[in-house]
């Protein structure tokens, strides 16, 4: 497929490259406007309380101190969110969590803004919190909203679960634990705000979706949107969790009220203890199967924490419930996920979004049987993985594309290869195993049906520029929409440019998450070039009295038979100054049935299937991983230079929720700087780390091509987990395995 | 030493910065002078003396570590400034620093107490030498008194004594804040089968970096085999050893890290 492409599957440097290795890059605090006030917030310290009155007079007359806003000052909408709009922008009544926003200042200086805080007193009546979520689902637990503190229940329902359980001749069943995980960007929140003469704003932003910093700051503001223009600086990673614009929301609150630009930029404790997190899953698993390996039932509880707010739970959840039968075929399953409210800090979207946590718990029963069954792990795994014509958890019938089967042949490969290093007599005291764990993933949006539109300019020097509203976090790519685009016109990738951070030219696309950017935007950029392209042939040939199919485009010409027209020759004589075509995809799906989980929620799915070589330290816990093979299913690889990346940062992302990151909360966060939140360093990549990845085209992406970013991390817990059990001989229930915890469970022999 | 008396208390001295300056950006410390000590001559060389060494205060913990006389005299205490922290850390954090900061996780600690050092203490009233083990008085606590900690001396060391230093970190990382750190310098007799001279000293364990002697007293005049071992790791993780539990690890499992350290430590100078 990829023979005859001339950038499609090339390893093409990321674009932004040279301006971030040469420090030019401009990132939102690079921004520094005449006139610009700092705002520091006033956040809660309690986790649960209600607010009796708030004293700002002394704020306001500090010097340096231009502005200061409570609840009732916001002029628009006062409670925002990414999917549900359930966080007061500042709380006005009560506050949920320690790290609630209260109320803002806006100085001269950050340090007047900073000072002045201390000003502002708060009177709190204080309440006792809720923090586990299973308390909170007791009977007459404290009520974090009213309505109840179950915040959504998600299910699935296939078959008959009695009769599946009652032939099955093994039944593995155990609760697991997933912990609160941060995102960990490098860059923390940063939000700048101007007011505009004509009294609209223009917000600079580091975010995941500037189309929704627009949505929700027009709506605090109480503006209509076309007044309100976002442009996303270059944005130090997201993972997920800069999709919920807080800062964009309180900078803009004080450039209205001052009418001067204002800037918040979060540091790293304000965004470990305010910003949401990666929900924390307590998951009971049943899994049953018969002598032949062949999975029969399914059972699943899951309890997601979902904080204060909802913000984005639901979305989550319902992605936890609908992938909770991994890649594997099960015809009878029930489960029952729940997002519970608490008064912890909320958590929302991280990568993986609910499909890391159920992999854990189901790969772990998967090893599990292996053990009743005398199974070889990846012979089990063969004999359940789905195919071209076996159904997931919610029906849906992949109808291509679904290499699971090839990759689990390769990873049986690898673990043969790994047998001398398994069986070399490791140091004393040194336990070592391999484990294997697998997982998949819908690519995009499963809640609802989301489109995708583009908009491409050719040139008459043949150069294009394609607008398109998903964002780049530094995952590259606006690099990969080049490509599509210089690929269907072709030109070289610079003489492409992709717009994708600015709402009044980028349409909007939803959020850079869930992989969809390449499947959904690279499809829409990849019709709006073929039609660009095929209404300037049509217009030659109609010159040349050919037919279209006899021409092609290359640098800047249209080629007939060794001859070539040039672009700028032909859109002179027609009229034109640049041809402009817009095209839109929307893949076919269904969203899950609310009762039975059952749809066609997916336009695609992504396949991985990982192994690891761990050495466990017997006397002190610690964990080393020898050799880690990261499979992946990309369809078929636009850049692989960025597949290699991505598969990189994801297995090492899974790593630290693996091994060593947990966001504690007793009351608030407690490990609020990286000095107590530890995430893996460059000491602690495995040994030798592998990638490989297999290419099985997807008829419905562009160039054969689907999402893959957060699928190398959803099975890595589940893996090192898997490897980490079998060399201690006691399962691993609860991540992540911190050397205490291992040790704790060594004792436990 | 006439500055920080005239500013009579509110001071802080500043060599590296690496544990000052992030105190001063959480606001643990305010509005306080800075006396910048990394420049003042004779506090940034590292000396033979006699079979010892003498360190500046001021020498950077890299710069120790990486010393081809360190290496050469005392590779425990170079092996243990090479995991105090990062490449960044380990160029800017100084030795007098990492001891007057007195965490009792502090990396440079544990060593330097097995090898018995000395910090030299230099005052309006004069200077004088204590011992390193005197030194620290509690959690960020040391026995200065308005002195300026100048030089650590590294007394000679038979030439057959051998250190083993154990950083147990929750990472892979250097720049982890450790769980539990042993070192273990052993001076074994002419038969090399007699426990000696041992000292095992204990890091992140105790309100300070303590020296485990319990533990080294069950050793004195044993035989070097695995039952003495056994013993002494035990008593230094019951008798010596008074952990708390904190974000980094549990009294208990602190305890028991001590007892596998300590036993890894004098069975790796056992093997000869």
């Amino acid at each position: 497929m990829s023979n005859d492409h001339k950038v499609i599957g090339k390893s093409i440097p990321r674009l932004d490259a040279r301006s971030k290795v040469l420090g030019e890059a401009r990132y939102a605090d690079d921004l520094s406007l005449p006139g610009m006030l700092y705002v520091k917030v006033v956040r809660s310290p309690h986790p649960n309380a209600r607010i009796r009155s708030i004293d700002t007079s002394r704020a306001r007359n500090y010097p340096g101190v231009i502005s200061v806003l409570t609840a009732q000052d916001i002029p628009g909408e006062k409670l925002m969110g990414p999917i549900i709009k359930d966080q007061p922008v500042l709380c006005g009544e009560a506050v949920g969590y320690v790290g609630d926003a209260v109320a803002l200042v806006g100085a001269e200086t950050e340090q007047a803004a900073e000072e002045a805080l201390e000003l502002i007193k708060v009177d709190y009546e204080i309440l006792a919190p809720v923090l586990d979520p299973f308390k909170a689902m007791e009977p007459g637990a404290p009520q974090v909203h009213s309505g109840g503190n179950i915040g959504t229940h998600s299910k699935v329902r296939r078959g008959d679960m009695e009769a599946a359980f009652r032939d099955a001749t093994v039944v593995v069943e155990k609760r697991f634990f997933y912990p609160r995980v941060e995102h960990a960007y490098m860059e923390p929140e940063v939000a700048v705000v101007a007011p505009d003469p004509g009294g609209g704003f223009t917000v600079w932003s580091s975010t995941q979706y500037a189309h929704l910093d627009r949505e929700e700051v027009s709506r605090v503001l109480g503006l209509p949107q076309s007044r309100v223009r976002v442009h996303q600086m270059m944005t130090g990673g997201g993972f997920g969790g800069k999709i919920n614009p807080h800062a964009q929301c309180l900078a803009a609150l004080i450039a209205w009220k001052a009418g001067r630009p204002a800037k918040l930029r979060y540091s790293r404790e304000e965004s470990l203890i305010s910003s949401y997190k990666c929900h924390p899953f307590v998951m009971d698993m049943k899994l049953g199967a018969n002598r032949e390996g062949k999975l029969l039932a399914l059972e699943a509880t899951l309890v997601g924490n979902t904080g204060a707010y909802l913000l984005q739970g639901k979305a989550v959840i319902t992605k936890s419930a609908t992938h909770v039968s991994g890649p594997y075929y099960i015809p009878n399953i029930k489960a029952d996920a729940y997002a519970v409210f608490t008064n912890c800090v909320p958590c929302g979207a991280m990568r993986g979004y609910g499909v890391p946590q159920v992999t854990f718990a189901l790969e772990s029963l998967m090893d599990e049987l292996t053990g009743r069954l005398g199974l070889d792990p990846i012979e089990l795994r063969m004999r359940n993985a789905l195919d071209t014509t076996l159904p997931n958890a919610t029906g849906q019938v992949m109808g291509a594309s679904v290499p699971i089967k090839e990759m689990l042949g390769k990873a049986k490969l690898t673990v043969q290869s790994l047998k001398p290093l398994l069986q070399q007599a490791p140091a004393k005291g040194k336990l070592r195993a391999v484990g294997v764990g697998c997982s998949t993933r819908g690519i995009g949006s499963i809640r609802k049906p989301s489109r995708s539109t583009a908009v491409v300019s050719l040139h008459p020097d043949g150069s294009a520029t394609v607008a398109c509203g998903h964002v780049d976090l530094g995952q590259g790519s606006d690099t990969m929409m080049a490509q599509v685009a210089a690929e269907e016109l072709g030109v070289d990738v610079d003489r492409v440019n992709v717009v994708t951070n600015d709402t009044a030219i980028s349409p909007d696309c939803e959020s850079t998450s869930a992989s969809r950017v390449t499947y959904l935007s690279g499809n829409a950029v990849r019709l709006a070039a073929a039609k660009a392209r095929q209404r300037v042939l049509e217009i030659a040939a109609g010159d040349l009295g050919c037919a279209p199919e006899e021409l092609r485009l290359m640098n800047g010409s249209v080629v007939y038979r060794e001859q070539g027209v040039t672009l700028a020759g032909l859109f002179s004589k027609h009229t034109f100054h640049s041809v402009t075509s817009v095209a839109e995809f929307l893949p076919d799906t269904v969203p899950p049935d609310p009762e039975t989980g059952q749809g066609r929620p997916a336009g695609t799915y992504n396949f991985n299937v990982h192994v690891a070589l761990v050495e466990v330290d017997e006397g002190t816990g610690q964990i080393r991983i020898l050799r880690y093979l990261a499979l992946t299913d990309v369809g078929h690889m636009i850049n692989p230079l960025i597949v290699e990346g991505q598969v990189h940062g994801g297995m090492m992302m899974g790593l630290g929720s693996a091994l060593m990151e947990e966001v504690k909360v007793e009351n608030g966060v407690t490990n609020t700087s990286f000095a107590t939140y530890l995430i893996p360093t460059t000491f602690d990549v495995p040994q030798e780390l592998l990638i490989g990845v297999v290419e099985e085209p997807e008829p419905t992406g562009p160039f054969g091509a689907k999402g893959f970013a957060e699928g190398s991390l959803d099975p890595v817990g589940a893996t090192i987990a898997n490897a980490v059990s079998k060399a201690i001989g006691v399962r691993v229930t609860r991540l992540p395995m911190t050397s205490e915890r291992i040790h704790e469970l060594l004792s436990q022999r | 030493m006439s500055l920080m008396e005239k500013l009579d208390g509110g001071v802080s001295l500043l060599a590296g910065g690496t544990d000052l300056l992030v105190a001063m950006k959480d606001g643990r410390l305010r509005h306080r002078t800075l006396v910048d000590i990394k420049h003042i001559s004779n506090l940034g060389a590292i000396r033979p003396e006699d079979a010892g060494l003498c360190l500046g205060a001021a020498v950077n913990t890299r710069t120790i570590a990486r010393s081809p006389l360190v290496k050469e005299r005392f590779p425990l205490l170079s092996q243990a400034l090479a995991v105090l922290g990062s490449m960044q850390i380990g160029n800017r954090a100084t030795i007098g620093g990492n001891l007057a900061n007195a965490s009792p996780a502090a990396d440079s600690a544990p060593a330097l107490l097995a090898l018995e050092a000395s910090v030299k203490l230099v005052g309006p009233q004069g200077e004088r030498l204590v011992p390193l083990e005197n030194f620290f008085s509690g959690p960020g606590k040391t026995v200065l008194e308005r002195e300026l900690l100048t030089e650590i001396h590294v007394p000679s060391a038979p030439d057959q004594g051998r250190g083993v230093f154990y950083k147990l970190g929750p990472r892979g990382a250097p720049e982890d804040i450790c769980i539990v750190s042993v070192a273990v310098f052993a001076v074994p007799d002419a038969s090399k089968r007699i426990w000696t001279d041992v000292r095992i000293a204990l890091g992140a364990v105790a309100p300070t970096p303590i020296r485990a002697r319990n533990a080294e007293k069950a050793l004195l005049g044993q035989l070097i085999e695995g039952r003495t071992v056994e013993d002494a790791a035990r008593l230094a993780a019951e008798k010596d050893a008074r952990p708390i539990s904190d974000i980094r690890g549990s009294a208990s499992y602190r305890r028991a890290m001590v007892k596998i350290l300590v036993a890894r430590a004098l069975e790796q100078l056992s093997e000869r």
